[in-house]
């Protein structure tokens, strides 16, 4: 049957930044499809609401606080999960954004410009270093790394994040490179405007706007990203590496 | 659970060039995620086998020959199909082929028969199950281009050119069909050693050219599972797309 292939039984997924945003959808996507999820990101209070939600479930739940920008943490996080799980099977590094620096190049400041590329990029990298080393020791694994229009597109005001999620899918290309011949596959997973986004509040004029730009004329839900995201986690995707699914209503089509 | 999103369960879809094949796999596997189907190809001999394994899987099949190159044939055909299901609600454009030549040998019909094959049978196809769709305000469009449309291969111009053209057709149509509600997507299939080889030098090229190919030859059952996601609600918000799955083979 077509729909096994879709199955994540048994599975183990590390989900980071998965307190805020789409964050919490895509844990609960993966727990959906039967996985156990561990819940990442700084703060406490809130990955602990998606790891309940997850337990809701009937899965395994876990809330670990952890900086992704801290190596050591990050190191530790795995340890712990392969150890209290059983196996490390899929990573969605997710933590990311831009934390309100929508400013010129020549304004922006050497520590913020490192923030966003250590949160973005670097912060993907230590998770996935960790984590693969458990995936391929086991011949099996899947990471996704969650990227944005910014990362496809230049934009004003943007540098720091374009070049941070841009090289997160050139990282991506050439990590499934690495990683194929081994059962690990690497692929990104691009989001365009969501109605839960703090970029897609921008006034209700703006936000029509907004819509207007998008070919299927409506924001992004929740909903849109189970399927693409379960696919991408699952044995389904057995043959796809090294590439994007975006989630865009179609705007990288224009 | 998340075959609620992929269910095809009601729905009615039609793959061209589904009697072997690529064809056949994705709609064996539209059919086991609930689908009833419109088997086309041009060899009745081959639809009817791939009907009989549809209705093998409890779901129904109408299967009727087409040449897709024909717009009356596809006319016919479309209305034939609409008649026997009641409408359609999922468009394969999966048809396709080529035949080697170096361009300097090269008439304008050989060129001419594989561009109509893979890129103007996609544009009639589309054209005309597109009218039922957006009569209904909805439907899923999935073309199917070719690892070969974003690289060269020798003696191959008509093909390479024909499916880099699916691919921006696919952007093109996506853009255009938004306001009807229908999808269009693509998937770009690397290779997929499905055929018995002809002799053992075929063999043994064929292993060589899976031994490059990061994640080795594909297999007929990894390509049902992304046309399933692609047919479904689950890709909903996907839209203009053409998703290369061939293993890793373009990374390097």
């Amino acid at each position: 049957m077509v729909f096994d292939r879709f199955t994540l039984e048994g599975k183990v997924a590390i989900v980071t930044g998965a307190g805020s945003g789409l964050g919490p959808t895509m844990a609960l996507s993966l727990a959906q499809a039967g996985a156990a999820v561990v819940a990442v990101a700084r703060t406490e209070r809130e990955i602990q609401k998606t790891a309940d939600a997850v337990s809701k479930l009937g899965k395994t739940g876990l809330a670990v606080p952890v900086d992704v920008t801290d190596s050591k943490a990050v190191d530790h996080l795995v340890a712990q999960v392969a150890m209290k799980l059983g196996s490390v099977d899929i990573l969605i590094n997710n933590a990311g954004g831009e934390f309100g620096f929508s400013k010129a190049a020549t304004e922006l400041t050497d520590e913020e410009w490192r923030q966003i590329l250590a949160t973005n990029l670097t912060g993907a990298f230590y998770c996935a270093r960790a984590a693969g080393r458990y995936m391929l020791n086991r011949g099996w694994g899947r990471v996704i790394n969650v990227t944005c229009i910014y990362g496809a597109r230049g934009s004003v005001n943007h540098t720091a994040y374009a070049a941070a999620k841009g090289g997160l899918m050139q990282f991506s290309q050439a990590l499934a490179l690495e990683w194929a011949k081994r059962g690990v596959t690497v692929n990104t997973l691009g989001i365009g405007w969501f109605e839960d986004q703090p970029q897609s509040q921008p006034g209700p004029e703006a936000r029509e706007q907004l819509k207007r730009a998008i070919p299927v004329q409506r924001l992004g839900l929740p909903t849109d990203v189970e399927s693409a995201l379960v696919y991408l986690a699952s044995d389904a995707s057995r043959y796809y590496t090294g590439q994007s699914i975006w989630l865009d209503g179609g705007i990288l089509c224009r | 659970m998340i075959s609620e999103q992929l269910s095809l369960a009601g729905k009615i879809a039609m793959v061209t060039g589904s009697g072997r094949g690529l064809g056949r796999a994705m709609a064996l596997a539209m059919a086991e995620a609930g689908a009833d189907l419109v088997i086309t190809a041009r060899t009745l001999g081959e639809i009817e086998s791939v009907g009989k394994e549809i209705e093998q899987r409890g779901r129904r099949a109408f299967v009727t020959p087409c040449d897709v190159t024909k717009t009356d044939d596809v006319e016919s055909m479309v209305a034939r199909a609409i008649e026997a299901l009641g409408r359609v609600d999922i468009l394969v454009n999966n048809a396709g082929g080529s035949r080697r030549k170096p361009v300097l040998e090269m008439t304008d019909e050989e060129w001419h028969w594989v561009v109509d094959l893979n890129l103007t049978s996609t544009f009639i196809c589309s054209r005309t199950v597109g009218r039922h769709m957006a009569a209904r305000k909805g439907g899923k469009v999935i073309n199917i281009a070719s690892g070969w449309g974003y690289r060269g291969l020798r003696n191959s111009t008509p093909y390479c050119a024909s499916k880099a053209a699916v691919i921006n057709f696919t952007r093109a149509l996506a853009v255009e069909w938004s306001r009807h509600n229908i999808q269009v997507n693509c998937i770009a299939p690397g290779y997929f050693p499905l055929k018995v080889p002809r002799d053992e030098q075929d063999a043994r090229e064929r292993a060589v050219h899976i031994s490059r190919i990061p994640l080795g030859g594909g297999e007929a059952d990894d390509i049902g599972p992304l046309a399933v996601f692609l047919a479904s609600d689950g890709a909903n918000y996907l839209s203009g797309q053409t998703l290369l799955l061939d293993g890793g083979a373009l990374l390097p």
